[in-house]
């Protein structure tokens, strides 16, 4: 994985310092707003800014400013799940901390989400690598594999998002 | 009196035990125009409408149902894009792939994958029962999480066979 992020960079670095990547996230926000609310399937909204960002960027439909666009929104989709997993953990710490002492605790649900998270991240790699696999090493491989990346990373960044207690 | 009690009794339980699970509420809706995703859990709610006094044993069976209708379509797929991995890497394999790079053979890659997702199925439903140990919902949270967790795979592995011609 990290070898493929630092394979991927290389890739992206001379073009993006010659047209700069217009992405932003307001098109997948404004839909996870909008699905929210009709109470839709939220993931489809996973890689509209994506697409937006390839319509933006001066040469956004070559196959590099279609990898880097695509790996801007997987970006913002980590950085999503961190956000999630660090809130979500904080509530089950403070919820396990409630039963300190007591006979009749239940098992720790910060351990539960720990093991949880620490098994998807093994399974999202091998999942997208089996995805790039499939173009046995031709150069359509890494921009799948990158889509795989926002897709299944999204994906579970909305499942942890639906346990947060008061979700917005 | 007695004897009429005594078949209440015995009838009780003999129809509690058998819930009218049936595939046929989810197949059709998958047979449908509907959005796959909107069928999951589709025959277990049947299931469960039929029993106006469902018991917790008869949730666990309407999504025990369900939950073998799933497993049954994974193991489907997985067979077939096992087959087709295995006819890939016979012929691409540790072959050069024209830029420098030997095509990786793909059946360890999807046994991995496999083995890793069952590791993550186990993992999200000990999270989601963990809060009710000892509690008797947690046969129903049990089985719902198993359901729902097994027919987005089915799901996702089907669309990859469609994508990659199994």
């Amino acid at each position: 994985m990290r070898g493929f992020a630092v394979i991927f960079g290389l890739a992206l670095a001379a073009p993006a310092s010659a047209q700069e990547l217009v992405f932003s996230p307001d098109a997948t926000e404004a839909c996870l707003s909008a699905a929210g609310a009709a109470g839709g399937p939220l993931l489809q909204c996973a890689g509209m800014s994506a697409d937006a960002c390839i319509e933006d960027t001066e040469g956004g439909y070559s196959t590099v400013g279609m990898g880097a666009c695509t790996w801007a929104e997987y970006e913002y989709w980590d950085a999503r799940l961190n956000a999630v997993y660090g809130r979500l953990m904080a509530q089950h710490e403070a919820d396990d901390a409630e039963y300190d002492g007591t006979t009749y605790a239940p098992p720790s649900m910060a351990e539960a989400l720990r093991e949880m998270q620490r098994v998807w991240i093994p399974f999202r790699d091998a999942k997208c690598a089996h995805e790039r696999s499939q173009w046995g090493g031709g150069t359509g491989g890494g921009p799948a594999e990158a889509a795989c990346l926002l897709t299944t990373t999204a994906e579970q960044t909305l499942h942890l998002e639906s346990y947060l207690r008061g979700a917005e | 009196m007695r004897a009429l009690a005594l078949f209440m009794l015995l009838a009780a339980p003999a129809s509690a035990q058998e819930p009218p699970y049936s595939d046929a509420p989810v197949e059709a809706c998958l047979a449908s125009d509907a959005e796959p995703a909107t069928c999951i859990g589709a025959a277990a709610a049947s299931c469960r409408a039929a029993l106006p006094n469902e018991t917790t044993l008869d949730i666990i069976a309407c999504n025990a149902g369900e939950v073998d209708f799933w497993q049954g379509r994974i193991d489907t797929v997985y067979a077939e894009l096992q087959a087709a991995a295995a006819e890939f890497d016979a012929q691409y394999a540790g072959t050069d792939a024209g830029n420098g790079l030997i095509v990786p053979a793909t059946v360890p890659m999807l046994t991995e994958m496999q083995a890793l997702w069952r590791a993550y199925r186990d993992r999200v439903c000990n999270f989601e029962v963990a809060p009710f140990l000892g509690g008797t919902i947690r046969g129903p949270i049990a089985g719902s999480c198993r359901l729902q967790v097994n027919a987005t795979r089915a799901l996702e592995l089907e669309r990859l066979q469609w994508s990659w011609g199994g």
